[in-house]
């Protein structure tokens, strides 16, 4: 019973968010948050239909919840305290604020779906080989972004200080193809291999 | 009867390197003729922690282990078989 209940308390809040999103006519968003809410509950909902009874919240599912609520945390802290930075500062201000906050807000709800996907589905039908194959891919993807930011922050740099020192016009090319070239491949590279492998994960069968 | 062998890493004592997970919750399960819907209605967990758990994919709690094992009529030993690998072998 405790987990009907549950079931029904957040249908009756995600009812309330849809509504006020409807009312602020963020279409879009209310799909997206639909669309992952189904994702997430559809075995409840099944069983709810089929057997007019929930499945129990066993431990590794409680175990599962718990680390996606982490990851959708610090995803939400390391973007928020990115966008504090003074270079980006000006992404906050304005009138922009609340949609920036919003987007921010549906990428973590993104980062806790697939975080419970993984955990859930498919981290146990993957092999030790695709497993670690997966997570190069993912920190190439990380490596890849990192980069981008800090060569477009070292080749601004540089131009800087030449143009200061020499008063020369001279644009720095090498973090210029690292941030404009091999980061954005790298990224790709690391994003399309990762989900490759995710579905490959989610639709493998099990006995 | 198909056996599932599976290496964790002992995070708490690391000197202990790996060890492999054999699990017979299948061969228990087929001797008493349930099913792995039943099994996990007994034990009050979802079907696919029950999966897992026969192909030695998750690490259950010593709590969950017990209550399997209660279920299948036998004990945690029987069902759970931890064997230490040498550290070469990784």
């Amino acid at each position: 019973m405790r987990t009907k209940k549950i079931f029904w308390s957040v249908a009756i809040m995600a009812l309330v968010v849809a509504v006020i999103l409807i009312a602020v006519e963020a279409y879009y968003v209310v799909v997206a948050f639909v669309v992952g809410l189904l994702l997430l509950g559809h075995r409840e909902l099944w069983s709810l239909l089929r057997r007019r009874k929930m499945p129990p919240i066993d431990e590794r599912v409680r175990e599962n919840t718990g680390k996606s609520v982490r990851n959708g945390f610090i995803f939400f802290a390391v973007t928020t305290a990115f966008l504090m930075l003074p270079f980006s500062v000006r992404l906050v201000e304005g009138p922009d604020t609340v949609q920036v906050l919003g987007a921010l807000f549906i990428a973590a709800g993104v980062v806790y779906l697939f975080s419970y996907l993984y955990y859930d589905r498919v981290c146990p039908r993957l092999s030790e080989g695709s497993l670690k194959l997966f997570k190069t891919f993912l920190l190439v993807a990380g490596i890849s972004l990192g980069a981008a930011i800090i060569s477009i922050f070292l080749h601004n740099a540089i131009y800087a200080l030449i143009m200061h020192f020499w008063g020369a016009d001279f644009e720095e090319p090498v973090f210029f193809i690292i941030a404009t070239i091999v980061c954005p491949l790298g990224l790709a590279v690391g994003i399309i291999g990762s989900l490759v492998i995710f579905f490959q994960g989610l639709f493998r069968k099990t006995s | 009867m198909k056996r599932t062998d599976i290496h964790f890493r002992n995070k708490a004592n690391y000197a202990t390197g790996w060890f492999t997970m054999k699990t017979r919750i299948r061969e228990y399960r087929t001797r008493l003729n349930l099913t792995q819907e039943k099994l996990a209605e007994m034990v009050g967990v979802r079907r696919e922690t029950i999966i897992f758990l026969e192909q030695g994919r998750y690490n259950p709690s010593l709590r969950l282990a017990h209550n399997v094992a209660r279920a299948l009529q036998t004990t945690v030993e029987e069902l759970f078989i931890f064997e230490d690998i040498e550290r070469a072998e990784d």
